[in-house]
């Protein structure tokens, strides 16, 4: 799996680019982590990559293929989304959400192995005794797991997941993380995530990509790429990485006053 | 907790899929049974043993009135009240689905009040849009054609750039109020006659509808729910959102517009019949949901096989309580209002059997 992203740039406006000129490569099987502050274009940047968007110039190329020459049906077959949330005005049934995850590759009946495969991932995650259970009535955690699911049982060579610890408690973060981790070593695929939590990626990623202000800011083993330096351009904190058992580890002591921002109130 | 094996797993999920097939059963068993209820009613005032006598010895009884009232009169009027109550209520689910909104009715394109500004047309000038049929299929026609314009300018202006729900949701109800406008200035104009001939259509009738409109009117309706029905994997994808929809490979904008776009045209070739019948297409989806939860593929057939029940329902009663007739679309009002309020103050497990 080879992902080569060429001078791409993409705006929800035409004058005003979220990603300037991104030129990145990706080679699976391999779990890779997107860092970067709120607003640079993450989530943009994979929504790039599986055709959500249209990119407003440069080109995406999978396994030397275009995407916008794919068809979005294959697409589907090749690369898996876990959003960051999912819509549930009206919630199917926490079974009928993760089946979904089969449409590429299934036809109007669920067959029972597709029922199995959604059973493999539930059992994954640990929530087939949620399986019978409504969307709505799962905590955010629970939700969270859902949508992992379902991202699993797209059976996908890239996996991009935006966020997908964000709402889980600390244990939950650490065995997900693993999960995704082991994930792209057995089934031989390239998972994808978008992180804000700097150590839970510096521990478990194999590379780290930083986003900042519209482009790529640096990518690379996250010793290489973890620094107080780094920190300090791209997110405007005072921070100490210190070293534990060969992985970085940041310690965080301050937000610095940034440029050209507007201050938030700290009090008097 | 508990850990499910494999084998519970798929049993359970099948036999809650069963069901949910139940609920459909059951709601069309007791429509086929007020089916036969409602031909003993109407404001022809026929004996209930003059009924059972024409509906046996059809075309070889002697009371040739009976056997015209039941088979030319009431069994239409029911087939039509099936009919509708499918085509609505179905029409309802998609469009709820497709535009995530529980408020949504099959007439959110502007269908309604589109027909009823072609029937205003052909009463108040004499004008249709094929000139030279009869005065029945004139005012059909009109109807058909100009409540599906609303659909028509949608389609054309999403075809370049985005469409989100909210904005169709919108593009819906503005031109909705156009129409209405404009149906309003040719009343405002109309002689005594004509606005009462209106007014009559817009109230919305099952009765005096011939064999021939039944059978246009129900071909359409099959048709157009089957199609729905094949596109329910695509509605379920639609229904978690763009993106999620897109990431499963589902081309969000076509499956938008293409259920929207048979929705309407479902929706006109009845209401061209019926005239403007509400209610039933809002609330049908959202009882049915309850029972059966939010998956399309059995949303759509518990949502039909309900809607057909309730104004089968509404239909005898209307003919029970005023035997001179009386539109069903206001007793459906009227009855289902009330009982759909209790429904949802009562709904203690959010949905799901």
């Amino acid at each position: 799996m080879h992902i080569k992203i060429e001078n791409l740039d993409f705006g929800y406006e035409p004058n005003a680019l979220v990603l300037k000129n991104i030129n990145l490569e990706l080679t699976g099987p391999k779990f890779v982590s997107i860092l970067g502050p709120n607003g640079v274009g993450k989530s943009t940047l994979i929504h790039c990559i599986n055709k959500i968007l249209v990119p407003t110039g440069g080109r995406v190329l999978i396994d030397g293929v275009d995407v916008s020459d794919i068809h979005i049906k294959e697409i589907a077959k090749i690369i898996g989304y876990v959003p960051y949330s999912a819509n549930d005005t009206f919630p199917l049934s926490v079974i009928d959400t993760v089946l979904m995850g089969r449409h590429p590759h299934s036809n109007w009946k669920s067959q029972d192995s597709d029922l199995k495969i959604v059973y493999k991932a539930l059992r994954t995650l640990g929530i087939t005794h949620l399986s019978m259970r409504p969307l709505n009535e799962l905590s955010a955690g629970q939700h969270q797991k859902v949508m992992l699911a379902r991202g699993l049982v797209q059976e996908p060579k890239i996996l991009l997941l935006d966020e997908p610890t964000a709402n889980l408690d600390i244990r939950h973060q650490i065995s997900v993380t693993k999960m995704l981790r082991r994930l792209s070593v057995d089934r031989e695929i390239l998972v994808i995530m978008i992180s804000h939590d700097i150590n839970i990626a510096a521990r478990y990623a194999d590379e780290i990509i930083i986003l900042s202000e519209g482009g790529v800011y640096t990518s690379g083993k996250p010793s290489e790429v973890i620094t107080a330096d780094n920190l300090k351009e791209v997110y405007g904190v005072e921070a100490r990485v210190v070293e534990d058992n060969g992985r970085p580890y940041v310690i965080l002591d301050d937000a610095l006053p940034m440029d050209g921002e507007e201050q938030m109130w700290e009090g008097n | 907790m508990r850990v499910i094996t494999e084998e519970t797993f798929v049993r359970e999920y099948r036999h809650g899929n069963r069901r949910k097939l139940l609920f459909v059963a059951l709601c069309s068993s007791v429509a086929a049974a007020m089916f036969f209820v409602s031909l003993f009613f109407g404001p022809s005032g026929i004996a209930f043993s003059e009924c059972i006598d024409a509906l046996v010895n059809h075309k070889i009884t002697d009371n040739k009135l009976a056997d015209m009232v039941v088979w030319d009169i009431r069994i239409p009027e029911a087939c039509m009240a099936l009919i509708t109550g499918v085509a609505l209520a179905a029409g309802g689910a998609v469009m709820q689905t497709v535009l995530r909104n529980p408020l949504a009715d099959p007439y959110i394109m502007g269908v309604s009040s589109g027909a009823s500004l072609g029937v205003s047309i052909f009463l108040a000038f004499g004008l249709c849009i094929i000139p030279g049929l009869s005065q029945n299929y004139s005012i059909v026609v009109n109807a058909f054609v100009v409540s599906l314009i609303p659909m028509g300018v949608i389609i054309l202006a999403s075809s370049k750039g985005k469409i989100t729900s909210g904005k169709l949701i919108l593009i819906g109800i503005a031109v909705m109020y156009v129409f209405s406008a404009t149906t309003s200035l040719i009343k405002i104009i109309s002689d005594e006659n004509t606005l009462s001939q209106i007014y009559e259509w817009g109230v919305g009738s099952l009765s005096s509808q011939s064999w021939a409109d039944i059978r246009i009117a129900f071909v359409i309706t099959v048709v157009g729910v089957t199609l729905l029905l094949l596109q329910s994997r695509n509605l379920d994808g639609i229904n978690g959102g763009p993106k999620i929809a897109k990431s499963l490979g589902i081309n969000t904008k076509f499956v938008t517009l293409y259920s929207m776009a048979i929705v309407s045209l479902t929706t006109a070739g009845v209401v061209a019949f019926t005239g403007t019948i509400g209610f039933v297409g809002l609330v049908a989806p959202n009882i049915a949901r309850l029972f059966v939860g939010s998956k399309s593929k059995y949303l759509i057939p518990s949502s039909a096989a309900f809607g057909a029940m309730f104004l089968i329902i509404a239909n005898t009663i209307a003919k029970v309580v005023l035997p001179t007739g009386m539109p069903c679309g206001v007793i459906a009002s009227l009855i289902g209002g009330p009982i759909f309020v209790i429904i949802i103050l009562h709904q203690r497990k959010k949905s799901l059997l």
